[in-house]
Order: structure tokens, then sequence, then C-alpha cells
């Protein structure tokens, strides 16, 4: 709960916001297989907020995120991120949408077993061609507590680590968004709350917006914001709730 | 577990394909070789039918030996006088005997110069006796026989690639100078338009004893009952045992042929059979959890190897059946090629044996099972417990792998510096899983460490001919046949006189010490100003009994200078030598010399052959040319135009083994390709994950062709590295001939070259599909 301490909770109505959703609607298959992820739902997130995104299994948060990532294509409805409509956009603009404005961190990890752990953070700024500056990736090592593993592999770190490398992947690129996709899934209880700390601290020093997917109560407390889905429609929207709060949400849910 | 098998390979079809392609390639190879050389001695033997089988014996000369066919340098038989002739036919039973000359005459085209490349037969046959069409091979497609001098008949071949027709004037050369000739008619030879490349000039038979200057008759060919015939001094034998148009030494090519194709058969299902060790080690490592499952729902360790094999099996039936039917098309194609350079045969139809579809299918599915035995013990290694682990046990590095992981970060280094971060990928890529690497790349290893040793051996062997030429010949003009090799009259020498100093060598074949052996005849006077003989002991004073022979021949018959020996020649005239020098044996005989000279004047005693396979002139070619206008077969070449002809067969071979080692190249294309598919599918989260960071399709595209490439160059450095290595050896282990070893740079570099742009190649459809997996599903989880 010490993160909340810190918790900017007087946001200004003004700022301006880092992604929106309008009216989404996703349905897979056809007929009558077919499955209704998303019916309609619309989101705004302002610049340097941290969101969380809860629902039980099936309710579409999953769907909800890879569509405000542009890593799927809604059937109706826009996203838009910074100011731009990502639903209309080719393979290679969101390409370089990604490299600019989003981050991501997954459950599994996903780090590269041939790259150190140092290498899997600049990885984005390679693949964008682009040169890390010395003292960015220090200070952003040490930060994650990373500097003593900086030329480990994948396989030579703890689970807890392997994420932190992965958030530091993330944002390297100082990203308009950070997506998280139950990033404290496949850790245990300290090593999770080692990764939240860090994700709220890049929310509080850096205000880097953040969107994050759980079903995990006390990952969410930590948020300024829980989002509520079930059954592909946004059910709740709560600001600053207690683990309390949320626990009862998932009850009304 | 067969079900298992079945529904394993039906699922995955695109990988049971390209693990199917490699072997298919092999197959097709053995059952071409196979069905194209059957083909061939087909139609050779139904040649030799249509050839002989009308004639019943054919009486020639007594000779004091069987020349054989496939001696470096044939013997010249002597003729069976005319009067033998009329004694044959007064035998009882003989109902039509004929006299026959087969020599070799050259048709000249309207370039002026001979037609084809030989051989070049020149015939005499008697028309004029009823009833002897039975007893020639040739069949007159139009006109008439040739029944006086003047008259000629050429085959249909060289009428069609000419323009000739009947009643126009040609010119032919038999001996000496070209003359002009009538044509009367032209024929088929035994149902073809002509035997292979051959062309055939057929005179009338009496005209043609003057032409070639024969006292008698090559051969007199009898139809009728052989038993009785007896005259002195004459053998009889069957007409394909006289074999005058030596289809046997056709059979013999056609032998070269198949070992040569079932070599690089071999080659082939080698590397075939790698693609396939490599293909079934990844399946079954990406396929852990599958097996663990099935040993934990009470498979036994068999019965997962059976499984295994079971799909080898299945895999190399199948490929080999493909195989076959690609064969038996790759073999038309050959044979429409070979039909094209203009060597026809009859047209029979593709001659598939059972034993060729027995042995391709053996072979492919042998090669098959063989390779499945490593990938399949491997799968009994996996525990029950594997089917609850996520991921594979880690692979043993072994020594090979490290070399390959070495060389991976040395040809890695280019893609890391210029690719950016796709380039950098792609190295470690190739080096995580530096076995597997190992196995695609030493497919391509093969290939290219055999172009690679071929290439240095050729060219050792090139080399050593060429100096060796550069020594031993002085004349500035060396004149030969069209052809380079076959005799030509002294007619030529006495027209090259006229311009400077000349000098002849002549050639026959004589029995020595039991062995056929060539023997040439040199004019002591003038060859020392134009062939250098290198003398180690001895004088080499020639004079009328002497001899120069090479160490070789002396050292194998105990021979000095001072020593004996006695030459015979087919006629059976005895030449009583003395070993006057001894020569240094060339490396390897580039001209084809053999081992003993011995004087023009003891020669001509012996040898009824007075023509010349090289004639030395002092002067300029040009000039040489223009004073031997009148002999068109006759070729005046330079020193070193004549050094280059010399030795250009070695870079026809080697062309012609480049392009056959290019197949197994091929063959170990399928096995990058089919090994960056299944990479690619293994890391297809990887792939996700890359994309999802924001990576370009262009860059993960350029990401799998850096990896290919790499993998290509592997091989190619690998396999360069070890041509190197298998060229010293054979060098070394012909060291005794002298053999020099030197790098072909150029070629090697042309080699790393293509192997990079195979792996380009090879990267073609795995890279698409890289860059095309659905990011979303490439990252889904549980």
């Amino acid at each position: 709960m010490t993160a909340l301490a810190y918790a900017p909770s007087d946001l200004p109505e003004t700022d301006p916001v880092a992604v929106s959703a309008t009216a989404l609607t996703r349905t897979y298959g056809e007929g009558g297989s077919a499955v209704h992820a998303l019916r309609g739902v619309s989101l705004e997130v302002p610049q340097g907020q941290f969101t969380a995104v809860m629902g039980p299994s099936g309710s579409g948060k999953s769907t909800l995120l890879h569509l405000l990532a542009g890593l799927d294509t809604p059937d109706a409805g826009a996203v838009h991120i910074a100011g731009e409509d990502i639903t209309r956009m080719s393979d290679r603009e969101l390409t370089r949408l990604r490299r600019k404005h989003i981050g991501f961190v997954f459950q599994s990890f996903n780090l590269l077993p041939t790259l150190s752990a140092e290498e899997n953070v600049l990885l984005p700024l390679a693949i964008a061609g682009r040169k890390p500056a010395p003292e960015v990736v220090d200070a952003l090592m040490e930060r994650m507590g990373l500097a003593e593993r900086r030329d480990h592999k994948p396989a030579q770190l703890s689970g807890g680590q392997q994420q932190r490398v992965a958030v530091a992947r993330a944002l390297i690129c100082k990203p308009t968004v950070l997506f998280a996709d139950e990033p404290t899934g496949n850790l245990d209880s300290a090593a999770g709350a080692g990764v939240l700390e860090l994700l709220r601290s890049a929310v509080d020093e850096d205000g880097q917006t953040t969107v994050m997917v759980t079903h995990d109560a006390r990952a969410a407390a930590i948020a300024d914001r829980v989002v509520f889905l079930a059954d592909g429609r946004v059910v709740a929207d709560l600001a600053d709730p207690s683990e309390d709060q949320i626990l009862d949400a998932i009850k009304a849910a | 577990m067969t079900k298992v098998a079945l529904k394993g390979l039906a699922a995955r079809p695109l990988r049971t394909a390209l693990t199917t392609l490699a072997i298919v390639v092999g197959v097709a190879f053995v059952c071409a070789a196979y069905t194209l050389t059957d083909t061939m001695s087909g139609a050779a033997r139904s040649l030799t039918h249509a050839a002989y089988d009308g004639t019943d014996a054919v009486v020639v000369a007594e000779t004091a030996f069987r020349g054989s066919q496939t001696a470096d340098v044939r013997a010249q038989a002597p003729t069976v006088p005319a009067s033998v002739l009329d004694r044959v036919r007064a035998t009882d039973g003989v109902t039509l005997a004929v006299g026959d000359i087969t020599d070799s005459a050259q048709v000249i085209g309207s370039d002026g110069k001979p037609v084809g490349t030989g051989p070049y037969f020149g015939v005499g046959f008697d028309a004029r006796t009823p009833g002897a069409d039975r007893l020639t091979p040739f069949r007159l497609h139009e006109g008439r026989w040739a029944t006086g001098p003047g008259q000629v008949v050429i085959d249909r071949a060289t009428a069609e690639s000419q323009d000739y027709a009947v009643g126009d004037r040609i010119r032919v050369t038999a001996r000496g100078e070209a003359r002009e000739y009538t044509v009367s008619g032209i024929a088929d030879f035994a149902g073809v338009k002509t035997l292979g490349k051959a062309t055939a000039a057929v005179f009338d038979l009496e005209a043609a004893r003057t032409i070639f200057a024969k006292d008698g008759y090559d051969r007199i060919l009898v139809s009728g009952r052989r038993a009785a015939i007896a005259v002195p001094g004459t053998e009889v034998r069957s007409a394909a045992d006289d074999d005058r148009f030596a289809f046997d030494s056709l059979e013999t090519l056609v032998g070269i042929l198949r070992a040569a194709l079932l070599a690089f058969a071999g080659v082939a299902v080698l590397v075939g059979a790698f693609t396939i060790f490599n293909s079934l080690s990844i399946t079954v490592a990406q396929r852990t959890k599958e097996f663990g499952l099935l040993r934990m729902v009470g498979a036994t360790r068999r019965q997962v190897r059976l499984g295994v094999l079971l799909e080898a099996l299945l895999i190399g039936l199948g490929a080999s059946a493909v195989g076959v039917g690609v064969g038996v098309g790759l073999a038309a194609g050959l044979q429409s090629l070979f039909g094209a350079l203009g060597a026809q045969l009859p047209a029979e139809g593709l001659t598939l044996a059972t034993r060729t579809v027995l042995v391709s299918l053996a072979v492919g599915t042998l090669a098959t099972v063989l390779a499945a035995w490593v990938p399949a013990r491997r799968a009994t290694r996996i525990a029950p417990v594997a089917a609850l682990r996520d991921s594979a046990s880690p692979v043993k590095v072994r020594l090979f792998a490290r070399a390959v992981r070495g060389v991976a970060a040395v040809v890695g280094r280019p893609a890391a510096l210029l690719g950016g971060a796709a380039g950098r990928l792609a190295r470690d890529n190739a080096m995580r899983n530096p076995g597997r690497t190992a196995a695609t790349a030493s497919a391509l290893m093969i290939g290219v460490a055999l172009v690679t040793a071929v290439t240095i051996v050729a060219q050792g062997l090139e080399e050593e001919g060429r100096g060796q030429l550069a020594d031993a010949v002085r004349a500035s003009t060396i004149v030969t046949a069209a052809d380079g090799w076959t005799p030509i009259d002294p007619a030529v020498e006495r027209a090259a006189a006229r311009l400077g100093d000349v000098s002849s060598l002549r050639q026959d074949g004589a029995l020595v010490f039991g062995h056929q052996e060539a023997v040439n005849g040199v004019d002591p006077a003038t060859i020392g100003r134009h062939y250098r003989f290198d003398i180690v002991s001895g004088d080499g004073e020639l004079g009328r009994d002497g001899a120069i022979v090479n160490d070789g021949f002396a050292a194998e018959h105990g021979l000095k200078v001072g020593s004996t020996f006695a030459v015979t020649a087919m006629n059976g005239t005895e030449l009583q030598l003395t070993v006057r020098g001894i020569e240094q044996s060339p490396s390897f005989d580039a001209l084809g010399l053999g081992p003993i000279t011995i004087s023009h004047a003891a020669f001509d005693r012996a040898f009824d052959q007075e023509r010349n396979r090289l004639t030395f002139v002092d002067g300029p070619p040009d000039a040489v040319a223009g004073a031997l206008g009148a002999f068109p077969n006759a070729k005046a070449e330079s020193k070193a135009a004549f050094i280059d002809t010399q030795t250009e067969w070695i870079g026809m071979i080697l062309a012609v083994l480049w392009v056959l080692l290019a197949l197994a190249v091929i063959v170990s294309l399928f096995g990058i390709v089919n090994t960056l598919v299944l990479s690619t599918l293994e890391r297809t989260r990887e792939l996700g994950t890359l994309r999802a960071l924001g990576m370009h399709r262009r860059q993960v595209r350029r990401m799998v062709r850096h990896e290919s490439v790499i993998t290509a160059l592997i091989g190619a450095v690998l396999g360069i590295a070890a041509g190197l290595v298998l060229a010293a050896v054979v060098v070394g282990w012909l060291g005794e001939y002298g053999f020099s070893y030197a790098i072909p740079a150029p070629s090697l570099v042309a080699v790393a070259v293509i192997a990079g742009l195979a792996g380009v190649a090879a990267a073609a459809l795995p890279a698409r599909r890289a860059a095309r997996i659905d990011v979303l599903k490439a990252l889904a989880y549980e």
C-alpha cells in the first residue's frame, strides 16, 4: 500500500488523453459459435494515469488490451493513441507506432534467450536503429535493480529479474503508453510486488501512462483507476480504489 | 503407434514435404543413372544386332595379338590379301562373301573443316556384288550406292547438317589431300541417322582400296556357314567379336557414365540423409511434450523408437517412390539433351528395369531410416515427466558444433555490422543451436568440399600438363589432325617441309612383354630441335634399333641402358631393340605418348601405319596453315594454342563435375530451407515479441535471410577447408606423379559467393513465413 501514498490523486480534468477507445466491438467466429469479446467499450486514459483493467476470464480484458495496443483490429469503433486513429493503420504504420508510442510487458516476459539482460533492454532501440545514451541506460538499469545483472542471459535470471528486464525494455523508448498484460501472473508475490513498485514509480516519477490488465486485486490496488469488464462491457470504473473496494467490485460484477 | 506416426505426418504437410524433397532428388538421380544407362546400352546392343546380325562370319588377317579397343593407342591391323576373297567364296557353305574396308575419312563441311568431332567412318562397300546390303549396317535412304571412284555415300545426319544432297560435289579427305566426290546417295546407320556423333563416308570398295592405300581388304564379310572356312594366314571371327564399329567402346563409355552418375547420386543421397537427420532431430526436440505424453500413457521406449522409425520409413518410401518418377523424367530429359547435342541413339523408349525401381526404393528408404536412427534414440530418452515441462533439455555442444559456433561468429560479423539489430539477432540465432546449424551446414559442406577438391586436383593436373608440354615442345608450330589425336598422312609433313625444318612423331600399338603398348617413331636427326626427351641415362642415340624408354617402364621390366627387348607389331614383325636412353617419366602423360620411342627407320620396318600423330614445324602457324590448305583435316597450331587444345579436356571434365556437384548443393539448400522453417516455427513467440517491440516485416525477413546466409557460409567455409584437406590428400597420394597443389583462389571465392547467394535463395520461403506471422497468435499463451 506504500505505493498509494505517492499517488497523484488529484489529476486535473483537462489532462490530455493518451489513449482512447470509442465504442469498441470485437467478435470472434461466426453464427452460433460467435464469441462477443467486446460489445461496445469506451475508455479514455489521460496522460500520466495508471489504469488497471480487471474482469473474470472471458470478460474481454485481454481483447481490449490487444485492441488498444494495435495488436488486433476492432470490428467497430476506434482507438486513438497520441491523437492518431490506429485502427486504420497499415502494418508498416503500426510498427512505427509501436516503436514510438507503445511499450509492452508480457506475462511470460518474452525475453530473447540469446541476448544478455542489457541487450534485451536495448533491443527496441536497436530495432529502430537508434543509439542509446549511456547515462540514460545506466540510470534505468540502476533503477530496475539490474546494475549487477547486465551481462546475464535470461536463463541465468530469476523470474522477477526477468520481468524487471522486460519493464526496462518497455520503458527504454519512453513510450506514450505502456501496456502490461498480467505482468505479475508468472511471479511469486514478493517478486510481483517488486515489479508493481517499478511500474508505480515510472508513473510517479516520469508521468508514464500505463494500462495494466490483471486479475490480481492486490496488483490492481496500486493503480490510479480500475476499470471492470464483464461480458464485453465496462461494468465499473473506480478512481483510486482500495483492495477491499476492488474485491467488492469483483463480487458485484 | 502406426496411427500416431501417420497422423503426425499428415498434420505437418509442409515439414514432411520439405524433408521428403531432399531424398527425392537423391533417389531421382539413382533412378535416372540406371534408366539412362540401361536405355543407352539397350540402344548400343540393338545397334550391335542391327549392324552385325546379317553377317555370319568375318575373315581377318591373323595377327600377333588381338588389338585392344580400349588401349590408349589402337594398333593398326594388317589387311587380308585380295586373293583370300576368292578362296573364301569358293568354300563350301559360303553363300556370299565381300571385302570390307572400315577406316577413317572426314567429310569436309561448307566451312572447309571436317564435319563433327569423330569418329569419322570411312568405309569401302562392295555394292556391285548382289546381296551385299545384308552385310552392312548402312541402309540407303536415298540415291544409289557408290560404284566407282569419285562417288560417295554420306550419312543422313551429316547431309542434313551441311545441307548436302544427292548429286552435290563435296570434299572428303581420307589420306592426305581432300578430294572432290559426287554424293551418290545418303544412308542411315542401322535405323538411325548416324551412329552417335560419328560421320560416315561410304565409298565403292575398289575405289576405297586406292583411297586408303590398302593392299587387300580390312576384312571379308561372309554370309553362310563359317565352319568350313580355312585360309592360311587368316582367322575367322564373328562380326560382334570383330566389332569394326567399336560398339564395345560405346558400352565402356556407358559404363563410365553410369559410374559417374551413380557417384553423384551417392553424394546427393548422403546430403539428403543429412537433411533428414537434421529435420527429424528438430522434430523430435519440438515434440518432446508429445513423446513424454506417449510415455506417460504407457508407451514403451521401444514403441516410441519404432514410432519415429516408422515415420522415417514412410517418408523414405514415399520420397523414393516420387524419386523414381522424377528420375524417369530426369533420364528422359538427359536423353533428349544428349540427342540435342547430336549423340543420337536409336529411340527405344526408356528402359525402367525392375532392378532400377528396387535399388532406388531401397537406397532412399534405407538412407532415410538410417538417418532417423539417432533422432529415434533421442526420442526414447525423453522421460514421461517431459510432458509436464515446458522447455526442452539443453543441447549438448560437441566439438564440431563448437567449431561451427566459432565460424558462425566470424562469418556472421558482416551481418551483425551491416544488418543492424536484425543482423545481430541472425548471428545469435545461427549460434544458439550449433549442433543444428552444424548438421544443416554439413550437408552443404559435403558438396562444397567435393567441388573444392575436384577443382584443385583438376587444376593441378592442368598445370602439370601445361608445364610439361611447355618444357618438352620446342617447335613453333604443331600440326595434328582436326580432332587432335588421330594420325594424318605424311603428305602433310612433306607439304609443311617447304616452310622450314619439320619433324614428325608416328605411333602404333605393339605387343611388349605381353602387353599392348604405344610405340612412337621419330626421326633422330631432327626430333631434338622440336621435341625434347628428358633423358636421364644413356645417350639417346636411336640408330636403327635403339629405343628410348621411360623410367617407369624401365623399372617395371628391369631394363637398363644396353638391355635388349622385343616389340611385336600386329602383323607379326618383331623388332629387337636396345635401350639407348631412359627418359624421365612424365608426371602424367599429357600427349599420351606411351613408354617406347624408336627411330622412323625401325618403326617403318615393323608397322604398316606410316601416318603421323604429331608434325612439328619450324615456322609461323599462319604460314603453315596456309601451306596446308589442301589438307582440311590438318590443324596447325602455335605452341601456346597446342598446349591449350591438348589440356582443354581437363576443363571440360571439370565443368561436367561442377554441374553434377551443383545438384548436391541444391539438395543441401532444401536442408537449409527445412531447418529455417522449423526454427522460425520454434521461435514463433520470439518473432511475435520482436514485432511487438517495433520490428518491421522487412527486418524480420532480413533476420531470417541473414541466418540463412550465415549457415550457408559456414557450410562454404568448412567445405572449402575440408576440400583443401581432401585435395591435399589426393595430391599427396598422386605425389609420385609430381602433382602440384595450387589453391584456386578465384574459384573458391566464387564458391563462397554462390553459397551466400544460395543462402539468400533458401531463405525466401522461410523469411516470408516468418514475416507473415500473426503477432497476436504468436504471443498467445496459456
